[in-house]
């Protein structure tokens, strides 16, 4: 209750709003691929709420269509999920978690709701972080809900391209956490690696493949070149 | 296989991974994992705007690509110069809205 009334946490919900209209073309597409899948309308809610990572999602319900085995199907979850592994890591160097809120914030860790805590800087807290979660599961969950119920009535929303929303929100994230040039080529470096990944085929290991190996160039270049201490900024 | 059983199947994998970056103790890092850290979330947004931006068949569309590099420039720099970030997100879906629209 303590936790609801926090600044930071409604701070952290607030944020991810701008992405909830991203997930509206998202669930549809996830609906229909479900419902191909033969899945009914319980599941598919359920499986939004348990599993919580529409990229897999998709995949899974695509691997439902085509009858794969259980294993090539919890392989590729596992090649799609691992990178979050990162993210842990990343978040425990800096914030300091109860145990409950360990379990709890690692329930729906997500891209989006990490990138906007660390983009935070300074002012990056459990709170923050708790609130972005909650507001991206409410967001992927409602729209899941809002696609079963009116998908019909939405027509083709492709054509409006919120998909973009996505990209522009990580670039925008990307901007405010580049500071040192070391930082700036670490990025460079990742972009081409990322569409080499992508052309040749790569797929979904394309994050975990760019997040692994990129920073050890940022790593590197520390080592040569001595950097002055950058103050931390926020959102 | 029963469809329940592989969805708690595959929510289990994904929460492991969720939660192994939480549960393994390294509070006494070495530097130069310090210094890894760092750069992983700039390795990640970078893998994932790029790949988004270069996928099929928007892609082929030069004004739409194009439309879509100004929008993030201009986000960017918003972003850069004002720290809103809510804000830059909406100056540049507007922006590459009102760029389909009028110019496209």
């Amino acid at each position: 209750m303590k936790l609801l009334q926090s600044p930071a946490f409604r701070r952290g919900f607030m944020a991810v709003t701008p992405l909830w209209v991203s997930a509206l073309p998202v669930a549809l597409a996830y609906i229909i691929q479900a419902r191909n899948a033969g899945l009914n309308p319980f599941q598919i809610q359920l499986m939004s709420a348990m599993v919580y990572h529409s990229p897999i999602q998709l995949v899974v319900t695509q691997f439902l269509v085509d009858n794969a085995a259980a294993l090539t199907i919890l392989a590729t979850v596992l090649m799609m999920a691992v990178h979050h592994l990162l993210y842990g890591l990343s978040l425990t160097r800096t914030l300091s978690f109860g145990r409950r809120e360990r379990f709890v914030a690692a329930y729906s860790l997500t891209d989006a709701a990490y990138g906007l805590t660390i983009a935070q800087g300074a002012n990056m807290s459990v709170p923050f972080l708790l609130g972005a979660e909650l507001g991206i599961f409410v967001g992927w969950n409602g729209a899941t809900a809002v696609a079963q119920i009116f998908g019909g009535l939405f027509g083709d929303l492709s054509r409006l391209h919120l998909d973009f929303v996505v990209p522009l929100t990580f670039f925008a994230l990307l901007v405010t956490i580049v500071r040192k040039r070391t930082d700036l080529v670490v990025a460079l470096c990742a972009v081409t690696l990322s569409v080499i990944c992508v052309k040749i085929g790569l797929g979904s290991v394309t994050v975990l493949a760019v997040g692994l190996t990129c920073p050890l160039v940022g790593v590197a270049l520390s080592r040569r070149v001595p950097t002055v201490p950058q103050p931390e900024g926020g959102v | 296989m029963d469809v329940f059983v592989l969805m708690i199947l595959v929510a289990g994998v994904v929460y492991a991974c969720r939660a192994s970056g939480f549960v393994l103790n390294l509070q006494h890092t070495p530097a130069w994992m310090e210094q890894y850290l760092h750069y992983v979330p700039i390795a990640v947004f970078s893998a994932l705007v790029a790949p988004a931006l270069i996928r099929e068949p928007d892609i082929l569309d030069f004004k739409l690509t194009a439309f879509k590099l100004v929008a993030l420039g201009v986000a960017g720099v918003f972003v850069w110069r004002t720290r809103r970030f809510g804000v830059a997100i909406i100056v540049g879906m507007v922006l590459f809205w009102a760029l389909t629209l009028i110019v496209g």
